[in-house]
């Protein structure tokens, strides 16, 4: 398997108490996870932290469509898990996460996320988002009603339509990508991509190793007023 | 990306819809999932006996929510964790135990006047 260098980065922002994001690296299955809790309080946390740890204990098998079975199955039983926590700690009130993972093998890997947690790709300067957002702002893009560039700033921007511990069946959304020489993948929750827009965002992508681009993304965030918890997570393949 | 991927992921999308919308069941889903990731990895199709898990045929989406606005459950758990209602009660039993003590005293004192 090839080597990966990545970074992994989470912050409460400027505005919040808690950080209800969590992040997961695992190099050695090729997978990485930015999950954005949401309930309030604890409960997001919560839901965030059971995302990663479930994540985290896959064992990954050697094809790689069940290395895609395995994540779904571990998101789909920690979507149960979390709907039983939530009907016994929270009287059932909304407790889930977003979440979108990175899995990564030779030459080609696959994005599979629930929510508006991104997975972009920086390659040959140019930047491109892989993930679609389960939101309601998504839904008016896709049917033509709304211009993706006013999307960010429309009053329903922050209403996601699809989470983890959101509804009793999870479908998992799924594409695949192929991996080049030099490409840089991005993970970040949407407390990023709402403090900085894709040029601000690619520009930061040139200035040096993964940990620097972690770090200039984070600090930008920060800088900018960091409204929610920010997590990014920068991976690069030596392929 | 290269032409193949991205016919892969034409594909991919309408399964994953017919899934979530809960006309496909989990098993042929994964199935046909498999089948397009191998086109991808090049790697043989797997045999596996799918288990069938007790959601897959179900449809019925999340109902939209705001992330940015939470508070309610703040509210349900300081309800809940902080044992808001607990103390209430043993507040309530205590003031409830005192008044009566006060008033059995009272009216022993009342007694006592009466026909000491």
């Amino acid at each position: 398997m090839s080597a990966w260098q990545y970074c992994a980065l989470t912050d409460t922002g400027a505005r919040r108490k808690h950080n209800e994001d969590s992040v997961m690296s695992a190099p050695e299955l090729g997978l990485w996870a930015v999950a954005d809790g949401m309930g309030g309080h604890e409960a997001g946390d919560v839901a965030s932290g059971m995302i990663v740890d479930a994540l985290a204990s896959i064992k990954r098998p050697e094809n790689f469509s069940l290395f895609v079975d395995a994540v779904e199955l571990t998101l789909q039983k920690t979507n149960q898990a979390l709907r039983d926590h939530s009907e016994k700690q929270y009287a059932g009130r909304t407790m889930g996460s977003t979440v979108v993972a990175l899995l990564i093998a030779d030459g080609y890997g696959a994005c599979m996320w629930a929510g508006d947690s991104r997975l972009y790709r920086f390659r040959n300067n140019t930047l491109e988002q892989l993930s679609r957002d389960h939101s309601q702002v998504q839904r008016l893009v896709d049917a033509g009603l709304l211009a993706a560039e006013d999307a960010d700033a429309h009053p329903n921007a922050n209403v996601i339509t699809k989470a983890v511990g959101g509804a009793v069946h999870l479908a998992v959304d799924v594409v695949m990508l192929d991996v080049q020489p030099g490409d840089r993948f991005l993970l970040c929750s949407d407390g990023l991509y709402n403090e900085l827009n894709p040029d601000e965002i690619a520009v930061r992508f040139s200035v040096g190793a993964v940990e620097e681009v972690a770090r200039q993304l984070l600090q930008g965030a920060l800088e900018k007023g960091a409204r929610d918890n920010v997590s990014v997570i920068v991976v690069e393949a030596d392929v | 990306m290269n032409v193949k991927i991205e016919e892969v992921n034409a594909e991919l999308s309408p399964l994953i819809d017919s899934y979530a919308a809960g006309t496909l069941a989990a098993g042929e889903y994964r199935q046909r999932r498999r089948a397009l990731i191998c086109k991808v990895s090049g790697e043989a199709v797997p045999e596996v006996e799918d288990e069938g898990s007790a959601e897959c045929t179900l449809p019925g989406g999340m109902a939209a929510v705001n992330v940015s606005e939470t508070p309610v459950v703040e509210r349900a758990e300081a309800g809940l964790r902080d044992g808001v209602p607990e103390k209430s009660n043993a507040l309530y039993w205590f003031v409830t135990a005192i008044t009566l003590l006060v008033a059995i005293a009272g009216v022993g004192g009342l007694f006592w006047y009466i026909f000491r």
